[in-house]
């Protein structure tokens, strides 16, 4: 018997079939991204057929001459389901887009902060954080507290006090921080403390994700008021965890090395290396983990849609056209043509950050 | 190993408290007004005063927040009234003067809808949750290995890429449309060949012969919900397989002349399956929340179809309830994780 040797490099990126199929799908998905109201459709996607409904695809039965057609048959409002799939594109990236620019905006910073400067890198003089903690709780008590009492009486325009409030919170800071510093000039308490900054986001992380995410979000958009914007805040600030912990692992790798030794050496600033030399320098993995998360947004939109939750009814998408079948069993195309689009992006997603991984990787170059 | 042991167990439970606080105040931030879905539309000032006091929602949200702490702790001091004694149902360990100190278990409110206790009807329907995970982890585990085993044996083969496809497939499917597709294949139009149905649940309430155990309605769900497991473990075996097949001592297996099954079974797969067993561990868990949408399509009665129900209908405690609860699994299986990888690799209690 002959055993073979381990290669755990797939054929298939040797021959390079999946990532050209992968680039060719996205490709066709950013055609009707863009080009969505171009295209010669005979229906728009909110357009209700109600004498076609559940018209199963290329049904010529009644079909006349010069009248529209529903190519991909239409559900149980009569919506034709080709035009659906094509706007269901853009609201698929409309959300995931920018949820995920914010979730690894976000992912970025903290985990960025939390893997570079780790738990000893900060340090605060107790004068500091003691002064800053007292101002901190009297300009809150000056700045909102005491005038949402003391203007009630006075009857004074709403908007005035808004500026007022945020004057003298602000003011009352900048004094503690001014105050902190000459008493910390004095000498009163030269003691420092080093704040445990690694300790503390990833506490929040781990805190995050033991709340499953999909009850998070579905909470929070079930009882706001259903809109694209309020989903992509949510998701966006719920996502941050992933990318987050990848840049704090590949930080804490990339901070060992000489290059960074000797930019320290060099005297430069630790925010100046993060951002000019260390972030740069993992900016692979970040890149991979922004695909992944990305395809893992799409499915999170058509399941939302598909519940019904959190996304205005009169738009356009994947999910809600399977949702439809739930009335009607024998509808398959409902199922079939949507599912096939959703399938075909998320893989196409993966197969590019596989094939990110590979190219990325400098020992298969 | 105790300090390693002690530790751990006081950051998760720092972690629960976080998750306590922030479900909380989620919550509190969430519009809708609590008294009116408790009393409906029509009521009057006294009784929707009275629902107020009783939840504690006339106090500041500091106050509001030691009550639900206070409520949810295990052992905690109130005043000895029947109607205390009612609310909380607890056991009196010892006087205090006014007061008892009293053990009891977590009172996590009642639902707005059935007015139930709500860890009553989380101890309900966890039981579908758990039956549910168990049975996809067993058929997961079972054919993701044997597939992952067969993919590894027939390296570059046919089989291979069709498997290790299959399972591309498997892990980026959503998990709703797999089970729609999954539902409608099987429990609609094959339904008179494969006899199953389309949902159902663990316990059907017969009007003639009774509550009835269906076991048959646990296949589609489970079968379901193991597709995603399924997939990661045939990958994970499949490479830890091949690594350990191109070691030095299968080689010396080989060249004694042992034969090939007991080779593969005794020496290799015994030696493969390690990272599989630790992660399987580790999913047990996930699997439990990712039930959510299998458990509604699939009507099937369990902490993600009665979380979901209560999202649509606004019924906050038991959503609270079970957020909490699921959140308390999570950092108990992880506890448990931690320690079992610390019990078993000294580098990492050492290094923490």
């Amino acid at each position: 018997m002959k055993v073979k040797t381990a290669k755990n490099t797939s054929s298939a990126f040797k021959k390079k079939r999946a990532p050209k199929a992968a680039f060719f799908f996205l490709s066709l998905v950013g055609f009707c991204i863009v080009f969505a109201d171009l295209l010669p459709l005979p229906f728009s996607p909110t357009a209700l057929d109600l004498q076609h409904i559940y018209l199963p695809p290329l049904q010529t039965q009644d079909y006349i001459a010069g009248k529209p057609f529903h190519w991909l048959g239409t559900d149980h409002l009569g919506r034709d389901v080709l035009a659906n799939i094509i706007y269901g594109c853009r609201t698929a990236i409309l959300l995931s887009l920018p949820a995920m620019a914010i979730a690894s905006a976000l992912g970025l910073l903290l985990g960025g902060i939390a893997g570079f400067y780790g738990n000893k890198a900060i340090r605060l003089s107790i004068t500091h954080v003691f002064t800053l903690l007292l101002t901190f709780v009297l300009a809150y008590y000056y700045g909102f507290y005491l005038p949402e009492y003391s203007f009630k009486e006075s009857a004074v325009d709403a908007t005035q006090p808004f500026y007022l409030k945020w004057l003298i919170f602000i003011s009352i800071l900048t004094t503690g921080l001014v105050v902190s510093k000459w008493l910390h000039k004095r000498i009163l308490l030269p003691l420092n403390v080093s704040i445990p900054i690694d300790q503390l986001i990833m506490k929040c992380i781990e805190m995050l994700s033991s709340v499953p995410r999909i009850i998070l979000i579905l909470c929070l958009a079930a009882y706001t008021r259903p809109s694209l914007y309020n989903l992509i805040l949510i998701t966006g600030l719920t996502y941050w965890t992933e990318p987050a912990r990848l840049i704090r692992a590949e930080l804490l790798r990339v901070k060992t090395l000489n290059y960074i030794e000797s930019a320290r050496a060099m005297g430069l600033a630790d925010f100046y290396i993060l951002i000019r030399h260390a972030l740069p320098n993992s900016l692979s993995s970040i890149i991979v983990a922004i695909t992944f998360g990305t395809a893992g947004l799409i499915s999170l939109e058509s399941t939302l849609s598909f519940l019904n939750i959190g996304l205005p009814v009169d738009l356009p998408s994947w999910g809600r056209m399977v949702a439809s079948i739930r009335n009607n069993f024998s509808a398959w195309w409902l199922v079939l043509f949507p599912g096939i689009a959703l399938c075909s992006t998320v893989l196409s997603l993966q197969a590019v950050s596989n094939w990110l991984v590979y190219k990325l990787n400098p020992r298969n170059r | 190993m105790l300090k390693f042991i002690l530790k751990r167990m006081a950051y998760g439970s720092l972690v629960i408290l976080g998750v306590l606080i922030v479900v909380f105040f989620l919550f509190q931030a969430l519009p809708g007004d609590p008294v009116a879905m408790m009393a409906g539309q029509r009521t009057d000032v006294s009784t929707r005063e009275a629902i107020a006091k009783d939840f504690g929602l006339d106090k500041s949200l500091p106050v509001q927040l030691v009550l639900y702490m206070k409520d949810l702790s295990p052992i905690a001091i109130y005043e000895d009234t029947p109607e205390n004694q009612a609310k909380y149902d607890y056991s009196v360990l010892t006087n205090l003067g006014d007061n008892v100190l009293v053990a009891k278990t977590p009172y996590l409110r009642r639902s707005f809808q059935t007015n139930k206790r709500v860890d009553e009807i989380i101890i309900e329907n966890l039981e579908g949750t758990l039956w549910l995970a168990f049975v996809a982890m067993l058929f997961a585990t079972g054919v993701g290995i044997l597939f992952g085993l067969i993919a590894a044996l027939k390296q570059n083969t046919f089989w291979d890429h069709a498997l290790v496809s299959l399972s591309v497939i498997g892990i980026s499917a959503p998990s709703f449309v797999a089970a729609i597709i999954i539902s409608i294949v099987f429990g609609y139009y094959l339904a008179d060949y494969t006899g199953l149905n389309m949902t159902g649940q663990l316990w059907v309430t017969d009007p003639i012969y009774g509550r009835e155990l269906h076991l048959e309605n646990i296949i589609l769900p489970a079968f379901t919900l193991g597709i995603r497991p399924l997939a990661i473990i045939t990958q994970l075996t499949r490479s830890s397989m091949l690594d350990v097949l191109s070691q030095d001592y299968i080689r010396t297996a080989h060249a004694k002349g042992l034969n090939f099954y007991v080779i593969v079974v005794k020496h290799a797969l015994k030696n493969a399956l390690n990272p599989v067993i630790t992660a399987v561990s580790g999913w047990l868990a996930s699997l439990m929340a990712g039930a959510f949408f299998v458990e509604v399509i699939f009507n099937w009665k369990g902490l993600g179809w009665v979380t979901i129900k209560s999202v649509e209908t606004k019924d906050f405690p038991v959503v609270m309830g079970a957020t909490l609860f699921v959140a308390l699994i999570f950092v108990v299986v992880n506890i448990i994780v931690d320690i079992l990888y610390a019990a078993t690799d000294p580098r990492i209690r050492l290094s923490d």
